[in-house]
């Protein structure tokens, strides 16, 4: 492998609170309160803001190329530490800025693309606004992709897309072109034992070191691995262990449109239904299928006259919450479709 | 003992599709007449004619000696007028016999009265006392709530409504150490009030046909020896009429049992009375007290509200529905408020009880057992249709 571009995603959700519906009808308008849990978030916030400082500090001071996917809602919690995006715009050069859904919303898969646009603009707005950087990167929510979201982003501007790669169809270890725009595939496999199975004891590849990590990428072909995960879910020290290691192999690592830019891009044939692991830990039962519904619906009811509210209630972290190997999600889609009642009235 | 007082619940609920938002208008939207149809046709063949015809047959034989009573919901009517007109007209026979006592509840079978203020359990109950009149030609002087649910405030309200007696589950706890087999008054409206003997009826109802059980095979004789050697005045015998031929099926001898019911009950010498005939005849022994947060009912172990409000979803659910009264008033639509109302019957709740899932882990009984979730995620999603309805209604008439 020559070279590596990682990518994070960078997001904090608003988690909804547990509500009652006499707590809508007592309250003359929707708000943030009403239907989030602000302290709790908040308390979560506090503690990640500074995680994220110090990871920052370290990818200023050693110069680790990446691509970061800010969301939204994490723009807006920052509001609670103010320093967090300064940390991030120090970052400028060193790092490349992905755009994305403001929201971290499903919104894309709604048959009116209107909400969708809006928030991709949104969100390179905030971009421009708060880090001070133009966005030619699209890293889509949970990484979906199809033609016409293809056709969309291209017609936004952006020069380049991060996507899944299909696992079994071969290592797509390579820079695409979909027909529309340059793509990356991620490879889903390295990816996931990166944020999720490095934590896991029982796994029998534990403990995953840098050097060991590194020595699987070396032992692949190709011209660019690409890996998209949790900017949380590793430690610095082991980014740091991993740029070295990287290093000794003669593996380079860059930005997303470093990458389109310095490979010839391969054409992709395949299917153009792409996303984070198949959308199975958000779209897999009723529940979450028929939440998406109403969105989609209340979305072609209000026209361009979303709000912040409406936004939120589209985050994809709700959809996991109603996944059925989470803890109560029958509880949890309940109360969420109170709370989606209690805003829609007031939206008729 | 002196005398049996039978009462049966006749009651079959408006089902909900699974729901999906569509370009359906109207009841449709939500409910599943095909369903319901199919549901209405296996237990009237399998229970209400046989069951009807048998009694019809009885109070031919035994003249005015053999006397029952009968709460018929108003969604259960509904069904009669929509699939088995005929059916309907044997309970007007029964009306028209002088032998058979017809008793009131809320037309929708619904925990109206539970809600907070008692306006809409009142309205719910006029409506069902007018189907009565309507197609029974009956005037109910008694009542009896949705699952037997009572409290001192549910009292009153059917006392001031006129009402002669009402109807409760008798249970030791409300009881203390005084027998369920006599009247009692309401305390705070002193309406009078029958007790159900839940042994006595249970032993018909439930362990009709259990081989484990001592009592097994019961016969008519053997059941009226019990409830003679009972003491008291009056036991009160409540149940689902389905119990014939439905709960317990025809291969269990429950129609023969009833066929020699009759005889056996007055040849051991007790007497059949009415509930207003039972609150004419004995003087009430005692008052019974019941506060509004310890409503009782005739369900499940617990004998509470729990069958039906136990858990978040149903508490959620209901609320949802609870609130949205002065909405759906307003505007004026009656087909809103037929389904908010329809929306309002007890079983949508008890089918949300997950009481029967051990404690422990829960979580592995999901993939089996998801059907209490599954129908309180229909439910609410029900909920979200309908009140998006009622405000755009609302939107329209402002």
């Amino acid at each position: 492998m020559r070279s590596v571009c990682l990518c994070f995603q960078v997001h904090q959700p608003f988690r909804l609170r547990w509500f009652w519906p006499h707590e809508g009808y007592e309250s003359d308008s929707a708000s943030l309160d009403l239907y989030f849990d602000q302290s709790f978030n908040h308390s979560v916030f506090e503690e990640i803001s500074e995680l994220y400082i110090r990871s920052n500090r370290m990818i200023h001071d050693t110069g680790i190329a990446c691509t970061f996917n800010l969301s939204g809602t994490l723009f807006d919690q920052s509001m609670w530490n103010p320093e967090l995006i300064r940390s991030f715009k120090k970052l400028r050069g060193v790092v490349e800025f992905a755009s994305s859904p403001y929201y971290n919303s499903l919104s894309p898969l709604f048959e009116e693309k209107g909400e969708f646009l809006r928030q991709v603009r949104m969100h390179r707005d905030a971009l421009s606004d708060l880090i001070g950087v133009r966005s030619t990167t699209f890293i889509n929510t949970e990484l979906i992709h199809n033609s016409i979201v293809a056709r969309l982003v291209s017609e936004l501007g952006f020069s380049a897309v991060v996507s899944e790669g299909v696992f079994g169809l071969g290592d797509h270890c390579s820079a695409f072109d979909d027909g529309v725009l340059p793509v990356l595939f991620r490879h889903p496999v390295l990816s996931c034992d990166l944020e999720f199975r490095s934590h896991d004891t029982l796994w029998c590849e534990y403990p995953l070191t840098a050097s060991k990590f590194a020595e699987w990428i070396a032992q692949m072909e190709g011209n660019v691995l690409t890996l998209y995960l949790d900017y949380g879910s590793v430690s610095h020290e082991f980014l740091e262990d991993l740029l070295h290691e990287l290093g000794l192999r003669g593996i380079e690592l860059l930005t997303v449109s470093e990458a389109v830019s310095r490979f010839d891009s391969v054409f992709y044939d395949g299917a153009l239904h792409l996303s984070r692991l198949n959308l199975k830990h958000c779209l897999s039962n009723h529940m979450q299928h028929l939440y998406l519904h109403e969105l989609g619906r209340l979305s072609q009811i209000m026209g361009a006259g979303g709000d912040e509210i409406f936004g939120y209630l589209q985050q994809a972290d709700i959809f996991f919450e109603m996944g059925e190997e989470k803890p109560y999600p029958f509880d949890y889609a309940v109360n969420t479709f109170s709370i989606l009642s209690d805003y829609a009235r007031r939206r008729v | 003992m002196r005398s049996v007082c039978f009462y049966f619940q006749v009651h079959q609920p408006h089902r909900l599709r699974w729901f999906w938002p569509d370009d359906r208008v109207g009841i449709d939207r939500y409910f599943d007449s095909h369903i319901n149809e199919k549901t209405f046709r296996k237990v009237a063949s399998k229970c209400y004619r046989p069951t009807n015809r048998l009694i019809l047959e009885l109070i031919d034989e035994h003249r005015d000696k053999f006397r029952v009573s009968y709460s018929i919901t108003g969604t259960f009517i509904d069904q009669c007028r929509d699939w088995d007109r005929d059916l309907l007209e044997t309970f007007s026979q029964m009306a028209d016999s002088g032998s058979v006592e017809f008793i009131d509840e809320t037309y929708h079978h619904s925990l109206a009265s539970l809600f907070p203020s008692k306006d809409e359990f009142v309205e719910q109950i006029h409506e069902h006392n007018a189907v009565m009149r309507d197609e029974l030609h009956y005037k109910p002087k008694v009542f009896r709530n949705t699952e037997l649910l009572y409290n001192n405030s549910i009292a009153s309200t059917i006392a001031d409504l006129g009402y002669k007696a009402i109807l409760a589950e008798g249970i030791e706890h409300v009881l203390g150490a005084r027998s369920a087999n006599y009247v009692y008054t309401a305390k705070g409206s002193n309406l009078p009030i029958l007790l159900r003997n839940y042994r006595l009826s249970d032993d018909i109802a439930y362990r009709f046909s259990s081989q484990w059980w001592s009592g097994y095979p019961l016969t008519a004789d053997k059941w009226a020896h019990w409830a003679k050697s009972a003491e008291g005045d009056v036991v009160n015998i409540f149940m689902d009429y389905e119990t014939f031929g439905e709960h317990q099926w025809e291969s269990t001898g429950i129609f023969e049992f009833l066929r020699h019911l009759p005889g056996e009950v007055l040849s051991s010498g007790l007497e059949f009375k009415t509930p207003s005939e039972v609150v004419a005849k004995y003087q009430p022994v005692g008052e019974i007290d019941v506060f509004d947060l310890s409503t009782i009912s005739w369900a499940d172990m617990e004998r509470d509200t729990s069958a039906w409000l136990g858990n978040y979803m149903q508490q959620r659910c209901f609320e949802e529905i609870k609130l949205l009264e002065p909405y759906v008033k307003e505007t004026g639509d009656a087909e809103l408020l037929r389904i908010w109302r329809c929306l309002q019957t007890s079983d949508h709740y008890y089918y949300m009880c997950t009481k029967w899932l051990a404690d422990g882990d829960v979580h592995s009984y999901f993939s089996i057992h998801s059907s209490p979730f599954d129908a309180a995620v229909n439910f609410m999603a029900v909920v979200v249709d309908f009140k998006l309805m009622v405000f755009k209604r609302l939107k329209e008439v402002k």
